[in-house]
């Protein structure tokens, strides 16, 4: 099942959160707009909305509220995407050309900072206190992964709990508080909205190692980018440290640096599958997933349950 | 308040701020930040005569100098290729934490709505960063206007909040900081040959000149003497708004004169040179 159709009882209310996110966007300066509008178009599975929604029919579900959450977070999580191209040098994105490329790094710089303020100009809406301690902390350790990322590049002698915590800054967090948001803002009680923020941080979690494994199972035409990218750009992730536990692997890995050919790149993918290295992440992955499944059992039974429990499946366990 | 009493506060507040921008990462590939004094001063001088304690002064400056800091890093990045790459990323991202810091700053104050008039204020400048960088203006009146715009949004709303926006200190807030960026910007042509600000004069008075063409010594001295106009009738208005400062705020009219004695300095320093 595609994953849209996994929620498409709430296709009424994500295309209202798809017009106000046009909305969000208008700028006097027509650039700001054009460019702004250009990442919008580029599309996304807008997952973060979904989370926001879904985890809203567990309090009082009122779109007039809640679009506030699912726009603003969606709105974060495209700011952080165009300054992150300026980070990458990053060329395409969903095979489109990325702001910093169609325009300049200077511009990418300026709607980032201009999404980002929308953002919590409509996170602003929301009036409990709660949820902005939560948003703030959250927006903050997200920027600390980042910067970790980039100390972590290359290093070699990092190990799993690096990894994991990297990965909970980078993905799992943002994901976490869109459940966690949802719930706040239509009033579900704490011990639901403390539930749905274990739900999203073990999907995320489990999203982030899936998409790890996909760097080197998947083609170069279902990435967008050359299979092995993100340890050529110095990654080190969950099947490069399992792979690096057998040591003549682990000697031609750190040999790895940005002026390695493709040639090189792909005998160096063969050799890292033959260490049943993508196998132990998969099982790691599921162990995330199962674990984000088993948070779900200790909520009320219904539709939205069955719909969050379809998406953890789709998004951990996809092909590409 | 006194003098004494003003620049300790100042240091105070400063002292704040560099400990909420320290990471030691972080301070090993990026440009320090700069904690601008002046703007201190003047996000002080605007509430402390409320109801607000100390503590909650402090912060609030804090808060309101972490959004500008923000700004000034996310300016440092070009689209110049041969930028050292580590450098690029973590002045990005630097950007991006200190915005997520103001953030935190005021949802642990529990001030949702300043969160909200300060986020209008970032709102403003990238508008007018992005009119500066175009040159989207129409006329030198309007990309002068969105000069003054980048330079004073985050100090006007902050202003507009504490609901200090009529009164003379706001103005004279903004005139100040218009001037400053003014001598700067001056500064910067005569030393370096470029500015932002030149570049947008050229644009508007030579239509017929490239942009990365040459100009004459003479249409450089015709562009420092429309830059000097404007830095001339700024000080005319920071002199009569001064006057009519209530309760004079001896460290304010210090900075104040500094930066109109720096301008002289410069101005008679080209003058001699030719």
């Amino acid at each position: 099942m595609k994953l849209n159709m996994m929620y498409s009882f709430l296709k009424a209310d994500i295309d209202l959160i798809e017009k106000e996110l046009e909305k969000a966007i208008e700028s006097h300066s027509p650039l700001l707009s054009e460019a702004s509008l250009h990442l919008l178009q580029a599309g996304g599975k807008r997952i973060r909305p979904v989370f926001v929604l879904l985890a809203a029919k567990f309090g009082r579900y009122d779109i007039q509220t809640i679009k506030n959450v699912a726009v603003a977070l969606e709105l974060i999580h495209m700011a952080s995407l165009v300054h992150d191209d300026v980070i990458d040098d990053a060329e395409l994105r969903r095979g489109k050309p990325t702001i910093k490329a169609k325009w300049d790094n200077r511009i990418a710089m300026y709607t980032g900072d201009y999404i980002f303020a929308k953002s919590l100009e409509y996170m602003t809406n929301v009036e409990a206190v709660e949820a902005h301690k939560i948003l703030a902390n959250t927006i903050v350790e997200v920027c600390i992964g980042e910067i970790e990322q980039i100390k972590d590049k290359y290093r070699y002698n990092q190990n799993l709990r690096d990894y994991f915590r990297r990965i909970k800054r980078k993905t799992a967090l943002l994901i976490a508080v869109s459940c966690q948001l949802g719930a706040i803002a239509s009033g579900a009680e704490e011990p639901i909205h403390k539930k749905l923020f274990l739900f999203g941080y073990y999907v995320g979690m489990s999203f982030q190692i899936t998409d790890d494994i996909l760097d080197f199972t998947a083609t170069e035409k279902e990435l967008g980018k050359p299979a092995g990218s993100d340890l050529l750009q110095g990654n080190i992730t969950l099947p490069v440290l399992f792979a690096m536990t057998d040591q003549s692997v682990k000697e031609k890995i750190i040999l790895v640096n940005e002026e390695t050919t493709k040639e090189e790149m792909n005998s160096l993918i063969e050799l890292i599958k033959r260490t049943g290295a993508i196998e132990e992440s998969h099982k790691i992955s599921q162990r995330y997933l199962d674990k984000a499944l088993g948070i779900l059992e200790g909520l009320p039974n219904g539709r939205t349950k069955k719909t969050f429990r379809d998406i953890a499946n789709y998004i951990g366990k996809r092909k590409y | 308040m006194n003098l004494q009493q003003s620049m300790q506060q100042v240091a105070v507040i400063k002292e704040k701020i560099q400990q909420k921008l320290t990471h030691s990462y972080l301070q090993q590939f990026i440009v320090d930040p700069v904690i601008d004094e002046d703007r201190i001063l003047f996000f002080l001088s605007s509430i402390q005569d409320g109801e607000l304690g100390t503590d909650e002064v402090e912060k609030y400056v804090t808060t309101a100098m972490l959004v500008q800091i923000a700004l000034d890093t996310h300016e440092r990045i070009n689209n110049h290729e041969e930028d050292r790459l580590k450098e690029r990323q973590l002045t990005v991202l630097a950007g991006d934490y200190f915005s997520g810091l103001y953030y935190k700053l005021l949802a642990d104050l529990e001030n949702v709505t300043l969160v909200r008039t300060l986020a209008q204020g970032i709102k403003l400048v990238n508008e007018h960063k992005i009119a500066i960088y175009e040159k989207e203006s129409q006329n030198i009146e309007a990309f002068m206007a969105s000069l003054k715009k980048v330079e004073i949004s985050i100090f006007e709303k902050f202003c507009t909040y504490f609901n200090e926006n009529e009164k003379v200190i706001a103005r004279l807030g903004e005139q100040f900081l218009f001037l400053k960026r003014l001598v700067e910007e001056k500064e910067q042509f005569i030393q370096k040959g470029t500015s932002v600000l030149f570049e947008g004069l050229k644009k508007f008075s030579f239509a017929k000149v490239e942009l990365n063409q040459e100009l004459s010594p003479d249409q450089n001295r015709m562009l420092l003497r429309i830059c000097e106009k404007y830095i001339e009738h700024t000080k005319e208005l920071i002199d009569q708004l001064v006057h009519k400062f209530p309760v004079p705020n001896e460290f304010l009219l210090e900075r104040i004169n500094q930066i109109t004695n720096r301008r002289s300095a410069i101005s008679k320093l080209y003058a001699e040179e030719g």
